[in-house]
């Protein structure tokens, strides 16, 4: 059933989630760092703003000539204006908005759909296991931003459509995972003892496994976030996510890009907001994960 | 041989259904496909005329079959933009995005080798502190704002590199590579990334092994015990993430190109959604992805070549899935 994707371990198609395994864990500490608590306290402000955008004293984002363009740093702009006087610290924050809902809402569809492939996969085996993981595989067959660029270039690019390309992308990663956490949880004593006993299989499933198999996957899940949100980035970037004018991080680094030379204030914003965010994401998800030892990818 | 052998049977389900994907990706417009590459003004002998050269009024398993013969005669269809045939325009753009991989790839190994190696031997030492926490940073870093950077301080403030443009290499390699500079070293940063992650773990794993300690006790030279005995093991992986990371690399690309200007498939694919030059979009999507698929089955074929345990498939197997 295996292609090469299996062949590195648990989670082939998306190599950022292999890797904070492969780093190896063998030095961690098992008290959190300060670092994931700073990082913790960054992603919570990001959360905080993003939700209450509408609620705080901002001006608007989109709204031209509030303001003269290319404004530095001020007390009535913080972060400057860009090149149509609009205010960047508005612009990053409901940038924030969209970076967020894509990266939670598409790792949640990741977890609800591979979640569930990956246990009726490894629960049950035989024909199922085989047609769920040959499905897999031919999901990882495409290069994961390829595929994303193809389903919102043919379905149009809006941000529904965004969130469901890029949730499809995070499906096959999380189905591994999930399935081969089963599988192991399956041979053990207390699912065995379930089995023997005559529980019904539902049951079992849901009793038993699924608390189990839970933690695994929300791990594996908050290192997919950062990846749902550079994968956005990028499609924002080519102009195929949230139509200009409304802000993105990806769209804002796009515009930025064409005023570099004059105005490189109006990339730095953006550029800053997202490579602090994925990084605390990753930070978090990585030290969690050594916190609670999960082990992925065992078979 | 019959390790080959269901390799290749996989290779062709694999890429059986990553084709029969692409070619539905038409179907995925809103209403009628002719219409949507057309426009609203189009006259419905226009709609019709191109329903019939895009094979639109037979049912989708006749239409997939002529497709892909088609394709396979090397016949990917015309742009309805510029009525140039779309399988000459990829063949005029892949050349650039393949030397860009190659010096990428390139970059990457010549400095994540080294790194990786030395931060493994040296564990816990303050290179390996960096070297690590480099990586780890890196990985955060999307060739979307490290491009931006790079532009800013290369091109924009010292003007080292051109911003955007591309040399071709008929033109001079040195002007070529002066071109490409900046685009390959964008996308090789995110490959050192991860190369030197998998590379350190894989030595320290190594290092433990009884053999290098026989080695060691033979009074072999540390520089012969890292490179002959340690590092080769560790190609294994190297080059199983290697194969994995191409998919990164060629979305990576796609982005590359578009900054740089790099006139690759990457660019021809985006400059195609936007012109809804659907045909041209359809035949790179299918170029890249089989080319991922093969270029994947080749690393798996590539293992026993390294690693003789892998001869054996079942101590392979087991090797493989215990890391």
């Amino acid at each position: 059933m295996t292609f090469s994707s299996t062949l590195a371990g648990g989670d082939g198609g998306n190599a950022l989630l292999v890797l904070p395994d492969l780093a190896g864990t063998d030095a961690r500490s098992r008290r959190l760092s300060v670092m994931f608590w700073i990082s913790l306290g960054w992603i919570g402000l990001v959360v905080i703003v993003a939700i209450f955008a509408n609620v705080l004293p901002l001006d608007s984002p989109t709204a031209i000539g509030n303001a003269n363009p290319g404004l530095g740093p001020s007390w009535a702009h913080l972060l400057g204006t860009d090149e149509l006087g609009r205010d960047l610290l508005a612009r990053v924050v409901y940038g924030a908005r969209v970076s967020l809902i894509v990266g939670v809402a598409a790792t949640a569809l990741g977890v609800a759909i591979g979640g569930t492939l990956g246990l009726v996969a490894g629960y049950l085996g035989g024909i199922a296991d085989v047609v769920i993981m040959g499905a897999m595989n031919v999901l990882l067959a495409f290069p994961s931003l390829i595929l994303a660029l193809a389903i919102v270039t043919f379905t149009q690019p809006t941000l529904l459509h965004v969130t469901l390309a890029i949730g499809i992308l995070s499906i096959a990663p999380l189905c591994r995972v999930v399935r081969a956490s089963t599988i192991s949880l399956s041979r053990r004593e207390f699912v065995q003892a379930a089995q023997v006993v005559g529980v019904r299989r539902r049951r079992i499933i849901f009793r038993e496994i699924v608390p189990n198999v839970l933690p695994t996957a929300l791990a594996v899940a908050l290192v997919a976030i950062p990846g749902a949100i550079l994968a956005e980035g990028a499609l924002s970037f080519l102009g195929l996510s949230v139509r200009p004018p409304s802000p993105s991080w990806g769209n804002m680094l796009s515009e930025g890009r064409d005023v570099l030379a004059k105005y490189p204030l109006i990339a730095l914003w953006p550029s800053i907001a997202m490579l602090l965010t994925v990084l605390s994401l990753n930070f978090v998800g990585d030290e969690l994960r050594g916190h609670l030892d999960v082990k992925e990818g065992g078979l | 041989m019959r390790r080959v052998a269901i390799k290749l049977v996989e290779l062709v389900v694999v890429v059986f259904f990553v084709t029969a994907i692409t070619f539905l990706l038409l179907n995925l417009l809103p209403g009628s496909p002719a219409l949507s590459i057309l426009g609203a003004n189009a006259t419905p002998h226009a709609v019709a005329q191109l329903d019939k050269t895009l094979n639109l009024n037979h049912p989708l398993p006749v239409r997939y079959a002529d497709w892909i013969g088609q394709i396979l005669r090397g016949n990917f269809g015309t742009s309805e933009v510029d009525g140039q045939p779309v399988a000459q325009a990829i063949l005029q753009h892949l050349p650039v995005t393949l030397e860009l991989l190659v010096l990428c790839q390139l970059m990457a190994f010549l400095v994540a080798i080294p790194a990786g190696i030395w931060a493994g031997y040296r564990k816990n030492s303050w290179i390996d502190r960096v070297t690590t926490g480099g990586s780890f940073a890196l990985l955060a870093f999307p060739p979307f704002i490290v491009a931006l950077l790079l532009v800013y301080v290369f091109a924009v403030r010292w003007h080292v590199f051109p911003a955007t443009g591309f040399t071709p290499i008929s033109a001079g390699l040195f002007s070529n590579l002066r071109t490409m500079f900046l685009p390959a070293f964008t996308l090789a940063l995110g490959s050192v990334a991860i190369y030197v992650r998998v590379l350190r773990s894989e030595i320290i794993n190594v290092l433990e092994e009884n053999y290098i300690t026989a080695a060691r006790a033979k009074g072999m030279p540390s520089w012969w015990i890292l490179l002959r005995h340690a590092f080769r093991p560790s190609t294994f992986s190297l080059v199983t993430v290697a194969g994995i990371n191409i998919g990164f690399l060629i979305g990576g690309s796609f982005i590359v190109e578009q900054i740089f200007a790099l006139p690759g498939i990457g660019l021809l694919t985006v400059d195609a959604i936007f012109s809804r030059d659907y045909v041209t979009v359809q035949g790179c999507i299918l170029v890249v992805a089989v080319g991922f698929v093969v270029i994947n089955f080749i690393v798996d074929l590539l293992y026993p070549v390294l690693d003789p345990r892998v001869r054996d498939q079942r101590i392979g197997r087991m090797r493989v899935s215990g890391q």
